[in-house]
């Protein structure tokens, strides 16, 4: 999954940079409006968090450009004046969410999580697929009660499948969610991911999780049985 | 305390008129009494003209006696006991006439003979009051001169009758016209002080939230007046916002570094991290706290009438999108239109945080009824949560708490609410709805 923070305040910016990043999302920054704006028109965010008092442009506007030019994902704004006013404006704006400054952490991260699960349309943090249960909020994947030695970026592939499990996700496509921008890609290397989740999710391959379609990319093909997902995702 | 223009200028008017008409009765009076006063002596020394002309000195077996006839030209003296007599004495006090209306009259003798001279007085006699003439006179006959006192007087009755009828109408004319005059007074008074009065009703519409400035078309005098009132309000507004906004920045300001430092501390594993977070959210808290309680408290009250409707359902949309996973039902029972007195950030407080309490302790359902009551909206948020037990309730309507009391979310919000109704007078009630979780009654 990746995140785009929007944030003129050096010190917030990278501490919650790297609190994101420490939590396994691909994050990119940008320290104004502008710049904000011109990223999440150009690559493909699973989600922003934006803060309100933006320089160049401002918070609210930088939410409501996107909107006009349909850009979909869930949008979290950050708001130090909290006044119920400047928050209707957001979230009349386009965006999907709210929190106070100050905030904790792990308040930011509970509120990330659930806008993610929301924008796929799963409302759970445990998504479970006949023997296979997926703990969105501990990052944590168990076959048949026992748990999987993951990687960071074996995980948030698995994550990816699942929270977009109706459609084909090409190689580009996750290579775009789950790195950020300064990373330097290699597409094989998914490749090499998949074949390593495919063993650890089927040891015995029967359940066939991941069907590749040949010149296409990847796409989830079991079932929720936790809960019906939604048809509609937002 | 410190008399109206109005009464200040009615009161000296009253005493300047009551001054000035006893100063003219005063005047009046004095110089009709003098004028009927001399009239009266003109009239007597007619009289001793007429007596003059009348009265013959004959020659009586060589005593010269003077002569009148019994009844004179003057009608009064031949009536007995008229105001006027008249009578003719020698020198040496003898009677030689009187005239019919003397009869029981007792006029003093005169004192002082001088010849050919008028001389008057006035005599008290008894019960009466007479002015008096006196008129020496030779009569010079072959047998020699014949002096003779000739003594007219009239009862000042007369006179005093005729001044008290004077004074009566002066009188009376004079208040009649001064009540005029008072009256004229107020009418004027009234009708001058008038821009005045608009003025003050023109304020007491700007404290009510009618209106923002002073637009009526005042007179010139007081046009500087209303032009400086006019810039106050702007100054005091422009006031208002500059003070909001540094607050605003001031909070920005001051909460980013909180957020730093609460990110920090969340990271490091000292053993004084629970002190530190503790300390954090305290400071946090007062801030917080201060800077709502600045934004309401000591405010200039301006507000239009803003449409209480559009604002729920606005806060109400974005209240289900943030909640969007608890899937709540929401319920807005409204007439059209509802217009409130308010400053449109202290209605969306307001609202905000009473509605965002309902949409977090709720089970499923919320409902909001606004009604109008007679000169005051009622506000009804309900929801199916848990409630509030009676403990909290308590807790709750008790105004000003301290800052460290209050925990964000649920104290801070309500503590704000609080303020911002005791800022416009409202009133909040919290009771148990039929839903089976809390009702919040605002009265505003």
């Amino acid at each position: 999954m990746r995140l785009l923070i929007i944030e003129d305040e050096p010190n917030l910016r990278e501490q919650l940079q790297q609190y994101l990043q420490q939590q396994g999302y691909a994050v990119d920054i940008a320290e104004d409006g502008e710049a904000g704006f011109f990223m999440g028109r150009e690559y493909p965010f699973d989600l922003a968090i934006v803060d309100l008092g933006l320089p160049k442009l401002s918070g609210i506007e930088v939410i409501q450009k996107w909107r006009e030019i349909e850009k979909k994902f869930p949008v979290l704004i950050l708001t130090a004046r909290g006044k119920w006013q400047d928050k209707v404006e957001g979230l009349e704006a386009g965006a999907d969410d709210y929190l106070v400054k100050p905030f904790h952490n792990e308040e930011l991260l509970a509120r990330t999580r659930a806008l993610l699960r929301r924008s796929v349309g799963v409302s759970q943090p445990i998504i479970q697929f006949e023997s296979i249960n997926i703990n969105t909020s501990h990052q944590s994947v168990t076959v048949a009660g026992t748990e999987l030695e993951l990687t960071a970026y074996e995980y948030k592939v698995i994550e990816y499948l699942v929270m977009n499990s109706d459609k084909v996700i090409s190689k580009t496509e996750l290579t775009e969610h789950i790195y950020d921008q300064d990373f330097d890609r290699d597409s094989n290397v998914i490749e090499v991911f998949v074949g390593r989740l495919r063993k650890k999710l089927d040891p015995g391959g029967k359940l066939k999780p991941i069907e590749t379609l040949r010149g296409r990319g990847y796409r989830w093909n079991l079932t929720q049985t936790n809960s019906q997902k939604k048809s509609e995702s937002k | 305390m410190t008399a109206s223009i109005h009464s200040r200028i009615i009161f000296s008017a009253l005493v300047i008129l009551i001054l000035f008409m006893s100063l003219t009765g005063f005047v009046l009076d004095n110089a009709f009494r003098k004028n009927i006063e001399n009239s009266q002596r003109e009239n007597l020394r007619t009289q001793v003209y007429t007596l003059l002309a009348t009265a013959e000195l004959d020659e009586d077996n060589g005593v010269s006696v003077l002569q009148l006839p019994e009844e004179v030209t003057e009608p009064r003296l031949n009536v007995y006991e008229s105001d006027l007599y008249a009578r003719i004495l020698t020198v040496a006090d003898k009677i030689v006439w009187q005239s019919k209306s003397m009869a029981n009259t007792v006029l003093p003798y005169p004192t002082k003979i001088k010849m050919g001279e008028f001389s008057f007085s006035r005599k008290a006699q008894g019960h009466d009051t007479y002015t008096l003439i006196n008129f020496t006179t030779i009569w010079v006959t072959s047998k020699g001169e014949h002096a003779y006192v000739f003594q007219v007087a009239e009862n000042i009755n007369v006179l005093n009758s005729q001044i008290i009828n004077f004074r009566k109408s002066l009188w009376s004319w004079l208040v009649g016209v001064s009540f005029i005059l008072i009256a004229i007074q107020t009418l004027i008074l009234r009708w001058g002080l008038k821009p005045l009065r608009i003025v003050a009703e023109d304020l007491l519409e700007i404290e009510i939230g009618n209106q923002k400035k002073l637009t009526g078309t005042y007179p010139t005098e007081i046009k500087n007046l209303t032009k400086n009132i006019n810039q106050l309000i702007d100054s005091s507004q422009q006031q208002l916002s500059r003070y909001r906004d540094a607050l605003g920045n001031m909070a920005h300001t001051l909460k980013t570094p909180i957020t730093v430092l609460q990110g920090i501390i969340n990271t490091t594993s000292s053993k004084d991290k629970n002190t530190a977070v503790e300390q954090l959210n305290t400071i946090n808290n007062i801030v917080e706290y201060q800077l709502q309680r600045a934004a309401t408290v000591g405010r200039i009250q301006l507000s239009d009438a803003i449409d209480l409707v559009p604002v729920t359902k606005k806060i109400l949309n974005s209240l289900k999108k943030v909640y969007s996973e608890k899937n709540i039902e929401a319920q807005l029972n409204t007439s059209e239109k509802t217009m409130v007195k308010i400053d449109q950030g202290d209605l969306y407080e307001l609202l905000g945080n009473l509605m965002e309490n309902a949409f977090k302790w709720c089970d499923k359902k919320v409902s909001i009824t606004i009604n109008n009551m007679n000169d005051k909206i009622n506000i009804n948020i309900e929801d199916d949560g848990p409630g509030i037990n009676e403990k909290e309730k308590e807790r709750i309507l008790l105004r000003g708490q301290r800052a460290d009391q209050n925990t964000p979310g649920h104290g801070l919000g309500l503590a704000m609410v609080n303020d911002i109704l005791l800022l416009y007078k409202g009133d909040m009630e919290i009771t148990d709805s039929e839903m089976g979780g809390a009702k919040i009654i605002i009265k505003i």
